[in-house]
């Protein structure tokens, strides 16, 4: 994936991480404001009162470090991503795998669902050789045996799909 | 001493509990997400048939090796078994990218040994005079260990220190998720019943350090087909012992892990990371902690397992667990119609020399087994990463769900990791990120009850808290003014 460095005396430059978490501590000011006053009568800090505190930090970091790197007139990395990019692609699959997993465990079962996820993880990570899919297709079931028995029967806890 | 040695391990059956227990531990240790807690509480049914002696046999024996267990994990997959081997990830890790996955295990398995040793020789020899100690830690005390703990750690994260404090900040506020302690109503949720449960700190966890890692290691396009060959480099963990240095900062880190172990709830978490930081300040090699050094785990894993027998005392003399290990312990000891407290010291002494010899006994056996063992860890960490991934994302789903057997955990666990990835890549350290979401709840919760007993002109007046208070200024002066003064100007560029 590409970095891309943007400058210029005259651009503004944005870190996006940075605008994002600023909206996010905004949002979190916000919803502390709700419960500011609710039990204040009972206690000075009230259950409003740390939320708050902790999201003016916040929202005043924010903005320091946008000023900093604004007044700094130093180069901010944008990161862009390339959506072709093979690594990136793998990301989006991991991410996406463990969502349906979790969404689909609860219903398949863990076994089935376990063995495919794990084995649809390796081919995803790894190189598609002959080798390399028998090894992972071996794994895929030993590991999720392994797993299934050691948790349900030796240490007794609960896997997804279970209950 | 030595009359209830004879009489406590005098026996067969003894023993082998103190072997059971310490493989369950070491075993279970190792799993993500799992932790000593849940090892004891499996084990704590089958202590009903047995003597007082033998329980806590086999509950210390599995609370000892389940701590070492923890720090396998940590090293290897920079994922923490328990919260006490966080900062071990920090150096343990990066050794086993380097190749030395064998050098960070000995270290480990050495660090706490002599842990153990040193931890519970204080425990016997002036354990009891710290309880007086103890019991001055009041609320506003409590929330200056925790700020001072919170300051150590955005001083202590690689990167920007302004960003750094953000994320502490963040950490804080996400820990407030969920329903308000005292008065049960939800704070933060934005109208979510899923958020109602909170950011548990176990997802948070799994999430952090190991979820993190596996998007880390795969959006930078690392080759995940083939694997880092390692050296059998586990001796060299002993001959790092031959330098005076080390021995300096096993002495120490073993006081202020017993110290902070003492206090109600500090946690062996607050422990490490403040004898980390504080020798990261004093050390000619501070610069070298958090790129794989051998100070860092010997630092780590001293001051995790020096801890512990400080949490043990206070729980068994004063009846307040400082941690869900201890209220297990607890548990065992109501199961056998004993009360923890100061009277079961001049009843009973002999149970504070079993915990001890347990501890000691125990602690031997994980060595020995940990590094007859080590080989076979350290081949598994060689398997292509493409197999070893898949399977360490599965543990940690696992971890995070066995929580609460809750499908929220795995989210909150795939939340905290995306937010930890994208934060990281920004320049946002998810260190003080995990350790705002750790500390808090314990600031919180302190200050509130402190400002409820006294007006905020206590924090000045209280000996302790105001010792504490010049002591977390003291180290936000050295480390931000004189240890950072300038930040890295230049941006890497990736082809």
């Amino acid at each position: 994936m590409g970095t891309n460095i943007k400058s210029g005396p005259n651009k503004l430059r944005l870190d996006w991480a940075s605008i994002i978490l600023l909206f996010l501590g905004v949002a979190f000011l916000v919803e502390s404001l709700k419960i500011w006053g609710k039990t204040t009568r009972i206690e000075p800090l009230g259950a409003g009162g740390w939320p708050i505190i902790m999201s003016v930090l916040w929202v005043a970091c924010i903005l320091v470090i946008m000023a900093s790197d604004y007044f700094k007139r130093q180069p901010v990395p944008s990161y862009k991503i390339d959506i072709h990019d093979a690594a990136t692609l793998r990301w989006i699959l991991l991410v996406s795998l463990i969502l349906i997993y979790i969404f689909i465990v609860r219903w398949a079962g863990f076994v089935m669902t376990t063995i495919v996820f794990l084995f649809a993880m390796m081919v995803g990570f790894g190189s598609t050789s002959k080798r390399h899919l028998i090894i992972a297709a071996i794994t895929s079931v030993g590991a999720t045996l392994i797993v299934y028995y050691c948790y349900t029967y030796a240490f007794q806890i609960p896997l997804p799909g279970q209950l | 001493m030595l009359d209830t040695f004879v009489t406590v391990f005098g026996s067969w059956d003894a023993w082998g509990y103190m072997l059971v227990g310490t493989l369950w531990g070491l075993i279970i240790g190792a799993l993500p997400g799992v932790g000593s807690a849940f090892a004891m509480v499996i084990a704590l049914p089958f202590t009903y048939a047995m003597s007082v002696h033998n329980a806590l046999i086999l509950l210390m024996s599995i609370y000892t090796s389940a701590i070492y267990g923890g720090s396998i994990s940590a090293c290897l997959l920079s994922i923490p078994g328990t919260g006490g081997n966080v900062v071990t990830c920090f150096d343990g890790y990066q050794m086993t990218k380097q190749g030395k996955a064998g050098l960070a295990l000995g270290a480990s398995a050495i660090a706490s040994e002599i842990g153990n040793i040193t931890g519970c020789t204080l425990l016997i020899l002036v354990g009891p005079k710290f309880v007086d100690f103890a019991l001055k830690f009041g609320p506003h005390e409590m929330f200056m260990v925790g700020v001072w703990a919170f300051v150590m750690s955005f001083a202590i994260s690689p990167g920007n220190l302004g960003k750094n404090f953000a994320a502490g900040v963040i950490g804080i506020l996400l820990a407030t998720i969920g329903i308000d302690s005292k008065y049960g109503f939800p704070r933060l949720t934005f109208g979510s019943e899923y958020l109602l449960t909170g950011v548990n700190l176990v997802p948070a966890i799994l999430g952090i350090f190991g979820v993190t890692i596996v998007l880390q290691s795969i959006f930078e396009g690392e080759s995940l087909v083939t694997s880092i060959k390692q050296k059998s480099l586990k001796l060299s963990g002993f001959r790092g012992l031959k330098s005076p240095w080390i021995w300096v900062i096993i002495f120490g880190s073993t006081i202020i892990g017993f110290i902070i172990g003492v206090v109600p709830a500090a946690g062996s978490l607050v422990a490490t990371l403040i004898a980390y930081g504080f020798f990261k300040r004093v050390s000619k090699h501070g610069n070298e902690y958090g790129k794989g050094s051998y100070e860092g785990i010997m630092i780590a894993e001293t001051t995790n397992n020096a801890t512990h027998p400080g949490d043990i005392l206070t729980t068994m003399v004063l009846g307040i667990p400082g941690e869900m290990a201890m209220v297990i312990l607890l548990g065992a000891f109501t199961l056998h119609g004993l009360s923890a407290g100061p009277l079961l010291l001049v009843k009973h002494p002999e149970y504070l020399q079993n915990v001890f010899l347990s501890i000691m006994i125990s602690g031997a056996a994980t060595f020995i087994i940990a590094w007859t063992t080590m080989i076979g860890w350290v081949k598994a960490i060689e398997m292509p990463k493409m197999f070893i991934w898949p399977v360490i994302v599965l543990l940690c789903i696992i971890g995070a769900y066995s929580l609460n057997n809750s499908i929220n955990d795995v989210m909150v666990m795939l939340g905290t990791a995306v937010l930890a990835f994208f934060m990281e890549k920004y320049g946002y350290s998810k260190i003080p990120l995990m350790m705002g979401l750790v500390l808090g709840g314990i600031m919180e919760d302190n200050l509130r009850n402190a400002l409820l007993m006294d007006s905020p002109m206590a924090f000045f007046t209280k000996p302790i808290a105001m010792t504490l208070l010049v002591i977390t200024i003291g180290t936000a002066v050295t480390f931000i003014w004189m240890l950072n003064p300038k930040q890295s100007k230049t941006e890497k560029v990736d082809g």
